[in-house]
C-alpha cells in the first residue's frame, strides 16, 4: 500500500509541544486522544492552516511542506478536504451551491454529483440554505462538499461530537459506505474511542502532543502503554466478523472469523438489517463485560463461552487485564483479587464468558 | 469633582454676570462690506482708543449684510458698497434715512495673478475681454455683491455678457473673488482697486473707466431700533475730516 | 408665497438638484471599490504604521469641511504641489468644476464609509474564510464569494452613507469647487447662496423641500436594503 500522508512535524502551542511523525495509510485511519492534546492542531497543521515550526509534509508524493527547503504550498493548493467540528456550511448560499463550491469551473469532480447526494441522502435538501437543514444533515452535506471539491484525502474533526447524542453514529455507515465507494483515504479524530473503532481498527493514539502509537488496535492493546492512554475513553475489543450461518431454532445468528476459529453468538433481534451469509460484521465488547472461568459452565445463561490462552496479564489499581488468545486476541478486566484468587498466569487455559447482549454490532 | 462642575457653571455664568445695560452703551455694531475691512478696522480701533469704548465688525457682502439687517440682526451702522442695498433697507424701514450719505468711492480694474504672461496695459474700448485670457474670469456673485454687480455692469457694456456667462466664477464677496486670482486658479478676475493694491500675489492689468459701470459709491448710514450716543460718534468719527488720510492710504477716494 | 410658486422651479433650481444628485451618484459608485479595498486592507491585514495610516483616513471625519476644501485647494488647485503637475503637463485644471465637486464630496465621505465596511468585514468569521480555502478557493475567490456576500450589509450601508453625506456636503464643495451655477452648485450651495440675496425666501424654501425630500427618500431607501439583506441572511 502507498502512503498517502506523511508527516514529521513540530510545532508549539500554548501549553505543549506538538511533534508527531507518521505515515497514514489508505483506508480510514484514526486519531484517538484527549481533548486538547494536539489533534485539531494536527489536522491544521496537515491542511496548512497553520505553519508548523519546523518539518515536513508530503500528500501522495507532493511536498507541502519543507521547513529546510522553505516550501509552504497554500491551503488552497492542498486538495485536502477538511470536514470542521463546526461544519462551517457557507449560510448565504443554498446547499446545492455549498456542495459544489470546491468544483472548479473547467475541472470536472472526479467523483458524479447525483451518486454522491444520493449516497448521503441530501437530494432533498438541495435547494435549501444551511440554515433549514438539521446538525446531521448539515454534517453530511460539509462532507459532500469536501469530497467534491477534488481531496486526495478527507480530514475530519471530531465528527461524532457536533450531532446530537441520538444521532451520532448515523454518521458512521455513510462514513463506510464512502470509504468503500469512492476509496477515499480518511483521517478521523475524535476523543471518542468506541465511535472510532466502529470505523476503523487502525489507529493513531495522541498524547500531550506526541504519537504514542500507531497501528491496528487489536495489536495496540496488547500493549500496557496504550492501554492506559485509552483507558479514558473507555476500552473495547474489536473483532472482525462476518455471517457464517443462522439459527432459527435458537433465534441466534452465528458471526465467525474468517481468519481463525473465533466465532459468537448473537440474538436475530439484534441485527436491524437483514442477515446475509458472509456479510461482514463489526462487533464490539467492552473488557469489563467479559468473565473469565478455568472450565466450562453448563448451568448458566450465558451462551458465549470461549476458549483460550492467557498470553498475558497486568494489574493496575486492583484491576487485572488479561489478553486472551482464543483465535483473536481478547482482553478481559477482573478484579485483581479474583487473577490471585484464580491463580491466573501467563499460559493457562481459560473460558471467556459474556453474553450475547453485550455484544455491539456494526454493519 | 462635585465641586470641579460648580466651578466650571460659575466661570462660564460669569461674564454675563457684568452689567448688560452699561455694556451695551459702550458697544457699537459695524455691518461692513468686505472690501471696506483694512479701512474701517484702522479707523474703529483709532475711535477705541480714544472713546475708551467696543467696535464689533461684522463683514461680508453688502447684500448679505442687508438680509441680516431685515431678518433682525443687531447693527448700529451699516456701510454698504452700493447705494442699493442701503435702499433697500430704506424700503424696508430699517435706516434713519437722515443719516444715510455717501461715504467713500472706489474704481474697479481688472487683475490676474502675479505669474501670469499677461501685462499691463491702457485701457481702450477695443478690449477684446474675451480672448484676452482662457479659463474663468472671477467676480463677486452679482446677485448679492456689489462689485459683481459692477462687473456685470462693464462686462454688459463691453457687449460681451453671452461669451463670458459660462466662464464665470461667482465668489460669496470680493475678497474671496480677490483670493482665487490670487491662488492663480483664475487667469483674470474683476475687484475693486482697492484689495488689488493690497494684495502683492496679483497684478493690475487694467483700470476700467467709470463710464462702463455705475460710480462705486459706498453709503454709510445709521439702523433704525437702538439708537445710542456712541453709535453717533463713530458715525462722525468715520465720516470726519480726521478719518480722511485713512481712507485715502488704503486708496479710498473721498 | 403663493402655492403654485412653491413648485415651479427655475432652470437655475432645477440645475442644482439634477447636480447634488449627479455628485452623490458618481461620489457613491467611485468610492465603494476603494473603500472596500482599503475596509478590507485594515480588517485583515497588520503593517507598520498602521495607526498613523488609520489617523490620515479619518481626518476629513473631524476636519471642519472648509478646512478639507481649503487642503484641497493647495493640493489639487493650479499651484498645488499635485494639482500644478496636471496642470503644466495635461493642461487639467482640477479645482473649480464638476469633477472638484465629486472630489470634495469623495473625500468628506470616505473615512464614513471605509470605517462601515471595515467593521462589518472584521465581523467575517474568519473560519468561512479558512473553510473556502480548504476546498481550494484562491484568496481573491474568497473575497468575492464568502467575505464580501457576508460582509454586504455593512458596504449597503457604507454606500448610502457616502450618498447621504454627499447630498449634504456645503463646506468642502463651495471653497475647492466653487459656487458655479450649472456645474458646481448643488444643492446645499444653491440654498446657501439664495439666503444671501434678500427677497429670496421663495426660491430658499422651493430648495430647502427638495432638500428635505431628498434625504427622507434616501434613508428611506437605506432602511429597505437593510431589511431585505438581513432577510437573505436568514
Amino acid at each position: 500500500m502507498s502512503d498517502i500522508l506523511k508527516f514529521d512535524i513540530q510545532l508549539h502551542r500554548h501549553d505543549f509541544l506538538l511533534n508527531v511523525k507518521a505515515e497514514i495509510l489508505e483506508g480510514i485511519t484514526g486519531i484517538y486522544g484527549p481533548s486538547g492534546h494536539g489533534k485539531t492542531s494536527m489536522l491544521n497543521a496537515i491542511a496548512g492552516l497553520i505553519k508548523p515550526d519546523s518539518g515536513f509534509i508530503s500528500i501522495s508524493g507532493d511536498v507541502v511542506f519543507d521547513s529546510k527547503q522553505r516550501i509552504n504550498a497554500p491551503v488552497q493548493k492542498r486538495k485536502i478536504g477538511y470536514v470542521f467540528q463546526d461544519i462551517r456550511l457557507f449560510p448565504h448560499l443554498t446547499v446545492v451551491q455549498n456542495l459544489k463550491y470546491g468544483i472548479k469551473r473547467n475541472g470536472a469532480s472526479k467523483i458524479d454529483f447525483e451518486e454522491l447526494v444520493g449516497i448521503l441522502e441530501i437530494k432533498h435538501l438541495l435547494h435549501k440554505k444551511p440554515g433549514e437543514c438539521s446538525g446531521g444533515e448539515k454534517q453530511r452535506i460539509s462532507i459532500g462538499r469536501a469530497l467534491l471539491s477534488g481531496a486526495r484525502i478527507l480530514l475530519m474533526d471530531e465528527p461524532f461530537s457536533a450531532v446530537d447524542v441520538q444521532l451520532r453514529n448515523t454518521i458512521i455507515p455513510f462514513l463506510n459506505e464512502l470509504n468503500h465507494h469512492y476509496k477515499i483515504p480518511m483521517l478521523v479524530v475524535s476523543h471518542d474511542l468506541p465511535d472510532l473503532l466502529s470505523l476503523t481498527d487502525r489507529l493513531l493514539l495522541l498524547k500531550n502532543g506526541a504519537i504514542t502509537a500507531l497501528g491496528r488496535f487489536q495489536d495496540l492493546i496488547q500493549d500496557e502503554k496504550n492501554i492506559e492512554v485509552m483507558r479514558d475513553a473507555g476500552l473495547y475489543n474489536v473483532f472482525n466478523l462476518c455471517v457464517f450461518a443462522s439459527l432459527p431454532e435458537k433465534n441466534m445468528v452465528l458471526l465467525r472469523s474468517q481468519t481463525n476459529d473465533f466465532q459468537v453468538q448473537v440474538l436475530t433481534q439484534s441485527f436491524h438489517q437483514k442477515i446475509e451469509v458472509k456479510k461482514q460484521i463489526k462487533v464490539l465488547i467492552r473488557p469489563e463485560d467479559i468473565s473469565i472461568s478455568l472450565n466450562p459452565i453448563d448451568q448458566i445463561s450465558l451462551r458465549n463461552q470461549i476458549q483460550g490462552t492467557i498470553l498475558k496479564i497486568f494489574s493496575k489499581d486492583g484491576l487485572s487485564f488479561c489478553l486472551v488468545d482464543t483465535g483473536e486476541k481478547v482482553l478481559v478486566e477482573i478484579t485483581e483479587a479474583s487473577k490471585r484468587n484464580m491463580n491466573l498466569e501467563v499460559g493457562t487455559t481459560v473460558y471467556c464468558l459474556f453474553k450475547s447482549a453485550a455484544l455491539k454490532m456494526f454493519e | 469633582m462635585k465641586y470641579l462642575i460648580y466651578l466650571i457653571l460659575i466661570l462660564f455664568f460669569f461674564p454675563s454676570c457684568q452689567s448688560s445695560k452699561t455694556k451695551k452703551h459702550d458697544e457699537v455694531s459695524v455691518f461692513c462690506a468686505a472690501s471696506l475691512v483694512d479701512v474701517v478696522s484702522e479707523i474703529s480701533s483709532n475711535f477705541e482708543s480714544e472713546t475708551k469704548s467696543t467696535v464689533k465688525l461684522n463683514m461680508a457682502s453688502s447684500g448679505t449684510l442687508a438680509r441680516q439687517i431685515e431678518n433682525g440682526a443687531q447693527a448700529d451702522i451699516f456701510i454698504s458698497a452700493n447705494k442699493r442695498w442701503l435702499d433697500y433697507l430704506a424700503q424696508k424701514g430699517k435706516v434713519d434715512e437722515e443719516t444715510a450719505k455717501r461715504i467713500a468711492g472706489n474704481e474697479m480694474v481688472l487683475v490676474a495673478p502675479l505669474n501670469s504672461k499677461l501685462e499691463a496695459f491702457q485701457f481702450s474700448t477695443d478690449i477684446d475681454l474675451l480672448n484676452l485670457f482662457e479659463g474663468r474670469l472671477s467676480i463677486g456673485d452679482p446677485a448679492h455683491v456689489p462689485a459683481g454687480t459692477y462687473a456685470m455692469q462693464i462686462i454688459e457694456n463691453l457687449h460681451c455678457r453671452e461669451e463670458l456667462k459660462s466662464r464665470f466664477l461667482p465668489a460669496k464677496d470680493v475678497r474671496s473673488a480677490l483670493m482665487v486670482v490670487e491662488l492663480g486658479e483664475v487667469d483674470a478676475g474683476i475687484v475693486y482697486k482697492t484689495d488689488a493694491l493690497k494684495s502683492d500675489k496679483i497684478k493690475i492689468l487694467t483700470e476700467f473707466p467709470d463710464s462702463l459701470h455705475q460710480t462705486v459709491d459706498y453709503y454709510i448710514a445709521l439702523i433704525k431700533g437702538n439708537e445710542k450716543e456712541r453709535s453717533l460718534q463713530l458715525y462722525n468719527y468715520l465720516v470726519s475730516e480726521n478719518a480722511l488720510p485713512v481712507w485715502e492710504k488704503y486708496g479710498f477716494k473721498r | 408665497m403663493g402655492l403654485t410658486e412653491l413648485f415651479t422651479y427655475s432652470s437655475a433650481e432645477l440645475d442644482a438638484i439634477q447636480l447634488s444628485l449627479k455628485v452623490a451618484l458618481l461620489c457613491t459608485i467611485i468610492i465603494l471599490p476603494i473603500a472596500v479595498l482599503i475596509g478590507w486592507f485594515l480588517a485583515r491585514k497588520q503593517f507598520f504604521g498602521k495607526s498613523i495610516i488609520e489617523g490620515v483616513l479619518h481626518l476629513p471625519l473631524v476636519l471642519p469641511p472648509v478646512t478639507v476644501g481649503y487642503i484641497l485647494l493647495i493640493t489639487l488647485g493650479r499651484n498645488g504641489w499635485l494639482g500644478s503637475f496636471f496642470y503644466s503637463h495635461w493642461g487639467i485644471q482640477i479645482a473649480f468644476s464638476f469633477p472638484a465637486a465629486v472630489i470634495a464630496a469623495i473625500v468628506v465621505s470616505f473615512p464614513l464609509v471605509t470605517r462601515s465596511i471595515r467593521l462589518s468585514v472584521e465581523l467575517v468569521d474568519k473560519n468561512y474564510e479558512d473553510a473556502a480555502r480548504t476546498l481550494g478557493a484562491s484568496s481573491l475567490r474568497v473575497f468575492f464569494t464568502v467575505t464580501l456576500p457576508l460582509a454586504l450589509p455593512g458596504v449597503i450601508s457604507g454606500a448610502i452613507l457616502a450618498f447621504a453625506r454627499s447630498l449634504g456636503e456645503f463646506g468642502a464643495t463651495i471653497s475647492f469647487a466653487g459656487n458655479i451655477t450649472g456645474e458646481t452648485q448643488t444643492l446645499p450651495l444653491a440654498i446657501f447662496s439664495s439666503m444671501q440675496v434678500p427677497g429670496q425666501e421663495t426660491s430658499t424654501m422651493r430648495l430647502v423641500i427638495v432638500s428635505v425630500i431628498l434625504s427622507l427618500l434616501a434613508m428611506i431607501g437605506a432602511e429597505y436594503l437593510n431589511r431585505r439583506i438581513l432577510k437573505n441572511k436568514a
